[in-house]
């Protein structure tokens, strides 16, 4: 985030241009000759290309450069002109590598956005899998890691047919966002608050178990860890009077700063019983969030100011549910499933205008009305849901499905807050308006 | 000696010279084009194609319940059970429609049974099984804002069942139910909130696209029209916009509804009734 307020830019709306090389290589190897940690590749002489460009150079002339170098490097090491799913019978135990360079000009962030791509230079294993016999069963580990893209996936399993599996995994990945804001053509203003490029990352951690019984039960374990951490935009942009006499317009730009965390456990029993599939599961959640957004209001006029609304969850939820498939013959099929959640989340927060973000509550810092806040918030909210779901799927004829349905739901939602009211005018008095409070009950059956 | 001068008007004018060459340039460029335009138009055959693997051949859904049978059991249910190749030669090819032609695969006895050896394909890998027949999914994720998904990091599976019944999460008895699958990943946006946006209730689809989008954030429109959707606009005299009973027609040329000092919770609200933050 840039701490300043550089406006109004006298330039068009958000574009952007690129110059884009990609170079990919596929290596197979056969499962008897490989050993995991030593070199896969058959031709270890072929190099990503770099976007190292000596200082100078124009850019025309650096694009042409590197396009070139591209086209050469790929006739030279003849690129597989098949997928790999169209290939039968072979071997897939392979590597694939694979590095590109990016040149944006223009409004990078746009364009990574829309694209999905890192920038300027990226390369790593596009693309790996390893499977062999381990005894009786079969190991397989596969993944990608891309450096400059922060894509890195990883994942382990053991699996026999009759005994059943282990994995464990990782997999994280990076979207990228605009932090421009808006842009108001009469005017050709397009204000500047933030970085152009955002980055938010993504990403889960999991271990999974499950038994296979010679009765064809299965029992299935998973615990996942998630993650989600990092800035992105948002829409809810903040107004602006350099408009050219045209009003106020909301064009100024906003960012979410984004640090969530939830650990999920869950487990499933699933078994036949005559003609009659059942099955019973349980999930217990934990979620954890200290999430905020950052606006700024009239920035480069007399009133600029800035605010942050800032809120930490931390949750709790709890869910047991059962279902059972049964066919009678050929053309019924009946279902059904019951399920009981439970959710307690408890949340605090803050809303506080300022010259700079996350301030220190003033209450003698200028505002104007709507200029709306909120400091000491505390709270909680809970849920509970009961459910039972009935379907019965009939088919008389060939193409002529008749499904009736039938759902039962009680849902019971409550929440109470307390808060210190920051509204204009009720601060001018230098002092908090009384504390003030909130809550909220709603039934659905 | 008498100077032989150009009429008044002809072509040696550079800027006429130029201006031929542009036009030449043009149709030179158009002709392309216009016969790639009229050879689409000119095509009537189907061009959607179970995946082929080298050297297999259809062998019909029965077979492959064999060892899948858990998976198979209920896939009568589902809308892509119904997908079949019309012909004296007419196959159920259910399962073959999405993961190709099982023949190498089960004369092998399956993948456990030869590990390293791609027999059959997983759409979990790649999303172009599922968009050869979903064109407008595949539009969708072509616009400037969309899922991840042609990115490789999420898949179609990840929000959509295609193995038992119609493959959507939302409808009939589970309409409620759909938010689950948007908020496994988005559990911010989860609640619950003492102050709730009923449009919540009808769906995070009420307002957000969830494939692509032209707007940020997926979302169905970029301006007050998303909002008014759902919220009454009254006009009790020309100029004057009344939405909740409030007079907003000075707000509306502003931005958004949910613009910074607005509506700007959307999703909810721990403290105010109105959403306003």
């Amino acid at each position: 985030m840039q701490g300043s307020t550089k406006i109004p830019h006298e330039r068009g709306p958000a574009r952007a241009e690129s110059s884009y090389v990609h170079w990919s290589r596929f290596f197979r190897f056969p499962v008897s000759s490989c050993l995991l940690g030593t070199p896969l590749a058959e031709d270890p002489g072929t190099n990503v290309p770099s976007g190292s460009i000596p200082t100078g150079t124009s850019r025309l002339r650096r694009d042409l450069i590197v396009t070139a170098a591209a086209f050469l490097i790929a006739a030279t090491v003849q690129l597989p002109a098949q997928t790999i799913v169209e290939e039968t019978g072979d071997l897939i135990n392979a590597v694939r590598i694979t590095g590109a360079y990016l040149d944006v000009d223009g409004d990078t962030g746009r364009f990574l956005d829309r694209h999905g791509t890192g920038e300027p230079v990226y390369g790593g294993i596009e693309d790996f899998r390893y499977e062999t016999y381990l005894g009786d069963a079969v190991l397989t580990i596969e993944g990608h890691g891309l450096a400059g893209q922060a894509d890195y996936r990883f994942q382990v399993e053991l699996n026999h047919w009759e005994k059943g599996y282990i994995q464990a995994g990782f997999h994280q990945f990076r979207t990228w966002h605009d932090g421009s804001g808006g842009f108001f053509p009469p005017s050709g203003v397009l204000l500047s608050e933030f970085e152009e490029a955002l980055a938010l990352d993504r990403g889960e951690a999991w271990f999974e178990g499950a038994k296979f019984f010679e009765n064809g039960a299965i029992l299935r374990l998973r615990y996942t860890h998630k993650f989600r951490e990092g800035q992105k935009d948002s829409t809810i942009w903040g107004d602006s009077l350099l408009t050219s006499g045209l009003g106020d317009r909301g064009i100024a730009p906003a960012l979410l700063d984004i640090d969530e965390e939830s650990d999920v456990l869950e487990g499933d029993f699933e078994k036949t019983t005559g003609s009659t599939d059942w099955g019973v599961g349980v999930r217990y959640e934990i979620q954890e969030s200290s999430n905020a957004r950052h606006n700024v209001r009239q920035p480069g006029e007399t009133l600029e100011r800035r605010f942050t609304q800032r809120e930490a969850c931390d949750s709790n939820l709890f869910n047991v549910r059962g279902f059972t498939h049964t066919r009678w013959g050929e053309k019924v099929f009946l279902s059904s499933a019951a399920s009981y959640t439970h959710l307690e989340m408890n949340f605090s927060g803050s809303r506080v205008y300022g010259s700079t973000f996350d301030p220190v509550f003033d209450p003698n810092f200028r505002r104007q009305i709507n200029d709306n806040g909120f400091v000491d918030l505390t709270g909680n909210a809970g849920m509970k849901q009961f459910l039972l779901n009935l379907n019965c799927m009939v088919t008389p004829f060939k193409n002529i499905t008749v499904v009736s349905a039938v759902r039962l739901e009680k849902l019971d939602l409550d929440s109470q807050s307390e808060f210190d009211e920051a509204n204009f005018p009720a601060f001018q008095g230098g002092a908090l308006a009384p504390s003030k409070s909130a809550s909220s009950e709603n039934r659905l059956e | 000696m008498q100077e032989k001068h150009p009429p008044l008007g002809a072509a040696h004018n550079p800027g006429d010279r130029s201006r031929r060459e542009r036009l030449k340039k043009f149709f030179l460029f158009l002709l392309p084009v216009a016969a790639v335009l009229v050879s689409c138009m000119a095509t009537t055959r189907a061009i959607v194609s179970p995946p082929q693997i080298a050297g297999a051949s259809f062998v019909g859904s029965a077979d492959c319940s064999d060892c899948h049978e858990k998976i198979t059991k209920n896939f009568s249910t589902a809308t892509h059970a119904k997908l079949h190749i019309p012909g004296e030669d007419d196959t159920e090819i259910g399962c073959e429609s999405c993961h190709g032609p099982g023949s190498v695969h089960t004369d092998i006895g399956g993948g456990y049974n030869n590990p390293g050896s791609i027999t059959i394909v997983n759409p979990r890998k790649s999303p172009e099984v599922c968009l050869q027949c979903h064109l407008d999914a595949r539009g969708a994720f072509s616009l400037p804002n969309h899922h991840p998904v042609m990115e490789g990091q999420i898949s179609c599976v990840d929000c959509h069942d295609p193995h038992q019944g119609p493959a959507l999460r939302s409808g009939g008895t589970a309409l409620l139910a759909q938010n689950d699958v948007c908020t496994e990943c988005h559990t911010d946006q989860r609640g619950p909130y003492g102050f709730e946006h009923e449009a919540v209730r009808d769906g995070c689809t009420t307002c957000h696209d969830p494939h692509g989008s032209v707007n940020p954030q997926l979302l169905k429109s970029r301006n007050a029209n998303l909002c008014l959707q759902c919220h009454f606009q009254e006009q009790p005299a020309p100029g004057q916009i009344y939405i909740g009973g409030q007079f907003h027609s000075a707000f509306l040329s502003q931005g958004t509804c949910w613009t910074a000092g607005c509506h700007e919770a959307v999703h909810g609200s721990h403290v105010n009734f109105s959403l306003r933050y």
